[in-house]
This record gives C-alpha cells, structure tokens and sequence, in this order.
C-alpha cells in the first residue's frame, strides 16, 4: 500500500447523503452499519472481513474490467485492492464511506494496471461515448417534426413484472442487465457501478472521478437508459 | 389516462427533453423549477411514466444482480494476510 493511495482515497471527503437508497450517514462519513463493520474488522473479525468481500468483490469485479482487458486480470487487481484495504484499515479515517474508499482504492489501482492494456482492445470503437452532448434516449423513438415533434413516437411499453423482486427472478431480465453492464465503455461503467452498484453518493462519485454533476449525470443516464433497453429488448 | 399534448406543451418540456433528465430528477437534483415543469409533464403523460418508473427500477435493482465472489485460492490469501495484520 504505498502513500499515495492513502492520501487519494482519504482526500474524498463526506458530503451530505442525497440518495434516495442510501442508509443515513453519520458526520464521520461512515453509516453506522460501516462503523460497526470496521470496529470488527480492527477487532481482527475475519467473519466481518469474509462479509465486506462478499458484499463488495462483485461491484469491483465488474468495474474493473472497465479498465483492463479480461476476468483474470480483474480477479488480480482486485486482489490487490483487497490487500491494501487489510493493509490499510487501521489508518482508515472514515471520512468518506467505507465502501467510497474501497471503490477509490480499486479505480486508482485498476488505472494503473488497466489503460494501456485496454488501449489495445477495440477499446476505440466506443470513443463516441466521450462526447456528454450525445441524447441517452434514441432519438428516433421521438416524433422528428409537426405539433407533436419531440413526444414519443416509439414509446416504452409497460413492465409487467414492475416489482424490483419480479424483475430479478427474470432470468432473461437479469441476463441482459449483466450483459449491458460489461458492455458498456469505462466512463459510462464506473458511474453506474459506483452510483447504481455501490451506492456511492452522487457528490463523492464526481469527486472520485474528477467530474462535473453535469458530465456525472450525462453518464449515469446514458449508463442506465443502456440497460434499460437491454431489458425491454429482453423482456418487452 | 391518456397523453395530453396541450398540457404536456404547458409545461415547455417536450419527452425528448423530459427522458435526459430523469436520473437528475430521481436523484431530486435538479432546480424547483425543472421539478415543477417535469412534474407537470408526467402528470399529463404516461409514456413518460412509464419511462421514468423503468429508470428507477433498473437503477434499484442493480445492487441486487448476483455476486461474484474471489477465486478460492485468493480468498485464502486475503484471510492469512488479514489473520497475520490484526491478530494480536
Ligand atoms: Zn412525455
């Protein structure tokens, strides 16, 4: 673990919760369920240490093949995350949340191994996505002209199974949201995982990415309006 | 009920402007005035509705897709590094 992950991850500081899914955050930055955990885990609790992994390990997975070119080498730099995370817990200041810091710990180190490798996949086939000004939505499922330019001409059809359990015991539904998720280029997969995924608060997702709440939700929009279509191709 | 151009044209936001900013709007970050304006499009129009329930529904459900869990012998790692820093 050197230092400047450390002062990176440390450096994201605690802003008011405005998530609609997040448990309430105490003044430290931590929820009291992270302070709990954390008090285990100094404690030397390898049961709350075996939880923190299951809880997060998926999240990092699927954010870090954002960044480099295959599962295996996920699976190492995830690895490595883990490792400065025992490394470092003891110096853990809680003023972000737990899992803000692990998921900073992961991009710095993801970085790191992955660009250049991901340079040489058809990585460029989806430098589209660098342009925020691009619509989320289709524009050809909007009426083009007359009064009604700009309704929808093709619009989406109701869910049946609208509950968020029903959807989940879809198989085919659940599918094509992994199947969107992996497909989605890096700047569009780090927003969605950290925000929709992680519940990282908006504000410490634009601080951890170095991006504006514009540009924040520009990404977040198109990164779940992919997914969405993905399950009405799915399930419509 | 059904779509209401005239009132949907009231609130000076077309579907095309409305679905850009949904995730803003679940987020409740987005000015008074935005809130006011989309809020009387939905309430004029159901393929907006719709639309803007599909969001929040895939945007809550996607903590919830099956875990990933490390490589056994990862796993085993991790713990002997973590028994050897914090036992005492
Ligand atoms: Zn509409």
């Amino acid at each position: 673990m050197n230092a400047d992950i450390a002062m990176y991850t440390e450096s994201i500081g605690h802003f008011p919760s405005m998530s609609r899914t997040s448990p309430v955050v105490k003044s430290s930055g931590l929820t009291k369920a992270e302070d709990t955990v954390l008090a285990r885990l100094r404690r030397g609790d390898e049961g709350a240490f075996d939880e923190l992994v299951n809880q997060h390990h998926g999240a990092l997975i699927r954010m870090a093949m954002g960044y480099v070119a295959d599962r295996e080498v996920a699976e190492e730099v995830v690895q490595d995350t883990w490792m400065a995370v025992i490394e470092s817990l003891d110096r853990f200041e809680g003023r972000s949340s737990l899992r803000t810091w692990i998921c900073g710990i992961l991009i710095h180190k993801a970085k790191d191994r992955g660009v250049p490798e991901k340079r040489h996949t058809t990585f460029s086939a989806f430098e589209s996505y660098d342009d925020d000004s691009e619509e989320a939505v289709d524009p050809s499922r909007f009426q083009q002209t007359g009064e009604l330019a700009g309704h929808w001409a093709f619009p989406p059809q109701p869910w049946d199974d609208r509950t968020p359990e029903k959807l989940l015991a879809s198989r085919q539904a659940v599918n094509a949201m992994q199947q969107a998720i992996e497909a989605l280029p890096t700047t569009l997969k780090e927003v969605l995982i950290l925000r929709d995924v992680e519940g990282v608060d908006a504000k410490d997702v634009c601080e951890m990415l170095k991006i504006t709440e514009t540009n924040l939700y520009v990404r977040l929009h198109r990164a779940r309006e992919r997914v969405r279509v993905a399950v009405e191709t799915a399930i419509g | 009920m059904t779509d209401s151009p005239s009132q949907w044209a009231h609130s000076g936001l077309t579907c095309r402007d409305l679905t850009e900013r949904v995730s803003e709007y679940l987020d409740d970050n987005i000015s008074i005035l935005t809130k006011v304006r989309i809020g009387l499009h939905l309430a004029s129009c159901a393929h907006c509705r719709t639309y803007v329930q599909q969001i929040d529904l895939v945007s809550s459900v996607l903590n919830s897709l099956p875990n990933l869990y490390p490589p056994p012998m990862n796993r085993l790692r991790l713990h002997q590094q973590f028994a050897t820093r914090y036992s005492d």
